[in-house]
């Protein structure tokens, strides 16, 4: 597997209420990732999860604890300078605060493009309608500012933002989240052909199984800090291995009922990041829970589909059958 | 099954418009003990609107227009102030559960005021009461909890409060305003196994309006699809999941992703539903719509049942043609 983009052992840690009883709140616990060029990588978990924590650390927005993230070998750090924060851009949850208000939409992009220049100066424009062609909107959009266009195409307007600067990685944090559905297709399908089209890499946060099932080549799925279970997303969602994987994908609802069965409703809820927890830090949701997951907590082994449990659901796989036990 | 609410031509207009402008309506609905209506449509289908109104909650600058809405009542349906429903005959709980709990009020007082508004016992009494509510509704260790405060709770446990204060004031009626949206799937999952307990169990009749599609084919008996304020299409939900029959409708699922699905591609709907303004003459959905004709453009279709099924209706002048 090459590891162009690679996380390792990253944690973040934030400290919250100061004063006499300051605590840690453990964003991230020692979180590794390994993802190819050109590919798309899945990020699923719940809020509170570290999933968007993970997302800014790489973007050069957080600054890690410990651990480091590498692209192309080189640490990459928090001091980037301009060459390198073009490498990676971010497309956000919410377009409608994450664009400038008071700014058109050709200010906010020949603005970045004379800043970082893309392109010669008298090419400025040329080279905004192109990026207003690629995001699929009319270039008259360009006048206009994001308080006159509509959610998805003020989504498509912060798309293009990221794309002026040609970045090799794309971060998206929930981009459709706030999107009706009738919308949220256009997005999603302008998102894979870009990915297509550009050889771009990216890596896709969403709380939305479905929308990240049909996005991702391969997924990590996340719990209080960690990645319980990686692997390419088909192997992840028809074979899910960690007991949490497998009631986060029984929880969402279908369209053609499941059979009862399989599904087993988890209990209760995802622990305060500030609890101090020895072991396994899904043991208190979960079914399989046994002594030794309250002293030992699993490390995330196996193959190209990883998980950390010291029960996993056995595997129709045999690529990483019995290779979760040990350490 | 016993009808508990009938409402015909309900309308909610602007308050100071020149013209009569209807974001919503004309809509009839009506529900049933035990039974959970869905109201599905994206944002600014009037779908939250239509819920307020059945308690005229309507937001600053909006009325609720003509119509009449009956209660059942003694075993009779009767026409009943929508005001005085509030608190009583009908219970609502929101997208954001902590916007019904004072931050002031321990949770048990807050469930044990209702308690005594309802009752007339004492505060004792309706403290214990309060216990047995929260252990109803599915909150650990509910003698504990009693005696927290509103923001201790995690958004999950405070959905469950605002619905155990809706048990308190002995509703038949619970309309359910998009109230998973704020939580996790997981906490959803738990939600939806809550209200569907209540309505099999106690016969709380259910009223859910939401987005999400996959949710309401999970929770609801019988949906109504809304689109720019109107029903487009309404009737069981397991008839109108298996054969859809209007162009939005049909629309919306081919939109949606779907996670036994890895291929294909979503299509997405093109444009943009109209504002309330500016709703086009004839068929809403026309400007949108592929099958679009010029009896479409001219004239409203109106939602009639369709040949196959008598309890699906469908608003389209093209229902039945083949695709």
């Amino acid at each position: 597997m090459s590891n162009w983009l690679s996380v390792q052992n990253l944690s973040v840690d934030f400290m919250v209420g100061g004063g006499l009883a300051p605590a840690v709140l453990r964003a991230l616990r020692s979180v590794s990732i390994d993802i190819e060029k050109g590919t798309v990588f899945g990020i699923v978990g719940e809020s509170g999860c570290g999933k968007s924590t993970l997302a800014r650390v790489l973007s050069g927005l957080t600054a890690p604890t410990d651990g480091q993230v590498l692209l192309d070998g080189k640490p990459l750090g928090m001091d980037r300078d301009k060459a390198q924060r073009r490498r990676i851009q971010m497309v956000f949850q919410d377009p409608g605060s994450s664009l400038n208000p008071a700014m058109s939409v050709c200010r906010m992009l020949s603005q970045l493009l004379s800043f970082h220049q893309i392109v010669p100066r008298d090419q400025i424009e040329a080279r905004c309608r192109a990026l207003m062609a690629q995001v699929n909107m009319p270039v008259d959009a360009l006048d206009k500012k994001p308080g006159s266009l509509s959610g998805g195409q003020r989504q498509r307007i912060a798309i293009a933002r990221a794309l002026a600067l040609e970045p090799e990685i794309l971060i998206a944090d929930e981009p459709t989240a706030a999107l009706d559905v009738s919308v949220q297709a256009s997005v999603l399908n302008l998102l894979s052909d870009l990915i297509r089209d550009l050889g771009m890499t990216m890596i896709f946060i969403s709380h939305d199984m479905a929308v990240v099932r049909r996005v991702c080549d391969r997924m990590a799925v996340m719990y209080l800090g960690q990645i319980v279970e990686t692997g390419p997303t088909g192997a992840v969602f028809e074979d899910p291995r960690h007991p949490y994987t497998n009631a986060l994908m029984a929880a969402v609802p279908r369209l053609v009922p499941r059979a009862a069965g399989d599904y087993q409703m988890l209990k209760s809820e995802q622990p305060s990041p500030l609890a101090r927890i020895e072991g396994c830090t899904f043991r208190g949701r979960c079914p399989k829970a046994g002594p030794v997951c309250a002293t030992l907590a699993p490390v995330l082994d196996g193959g190209a589909h990883r998980v950390s449990c010291h029960f996993p659901r056995a595997g129709t796989n045999p690529v990483t059958e019995g290779s979760s036990h040990g350490h | 099954m016993t009808r508990i609410l009938e409402i015909a031509d309900l309308r909610v207009d602007l308050s100071r418009a020149e013209r009569r402008v209807s974001p919503v309506g004309p809509v009839d609905l009506w529900l049933d003990a035990g039974e959970c209506l869905g109201i599905v449509g994206e944002s600014g289908s009037g779908k939250s609107l239509t819920l307020k109104a059945i308690l005229d909650l309507l937001p600053d600058g909006l009325t609720r227009g003509t119509g009449t809405q009956k209660i059942a009542q003694g075993g009779r349906l009767v026409p009943t102030d929508p005001r005085s429903l509030r608190g009583a005959k009908i219970s609502m709980i929101s997208q954001e559960p902590a916007a019904a709990l004072d931050p002031l009020m321990r949770i048990g007082d807050l469930i044990g005021e209702i308690v005594r508004h309802h009752s007339g016992c004492s505060w004792a009494e309706a403290r214990l009461r309060a216990v047995d509510l929260l252990r109803r509704v599915g909150v650990p260790d509910p003698e504990t909890r009693a005696r927290f405060w509103p923001h201790e709770l995690s958004g999950g446990l405070k959905q469950r409060v605002v619905i155990s204060m809706a048990l308190a004031c002995q509703s038949d009626m619970l309309l359910c305003d998009e109230p998973t949206t704020a939580l996790d799937v997981t906490i959803q999952a738990q939600i939806v196994d809550l209200l569907r307990d209540l309505q099999v169990n106690d016969g709380l009749g259910l009223i859910f309006v939401t987005h999400d599609l996959a949710l309401i084919r999970q929770i609801a008996d019988r949906i109504c699809i809304m689109y720019a304020g109107l029903i487009v299409e309404t009737g069981p939900s397991s008839e109108i999941f298996s054969n859809p029959q209007h162009p939005y409708t049909r629309a919306l699922l081919a939109a949606l992703p779907d996670i036994e699905q890895s291929e294909g591609r979503l299509v997405p709907i093109e444009g943009t539903p109209p504002a309330p303004t500016a709703f086009p003459q004839g068929c809403r959905f026309g400007p949108r719509c592929p099958r679009a004709s010029d009896v479409c453009r001219q004239t409203a279709p109106a939602l009639l049942a369709t040949e196959d099924a008598q309890d699906v209706k469908v608003a389209c002048h093209h229902t039945g043609d083949v695709t």
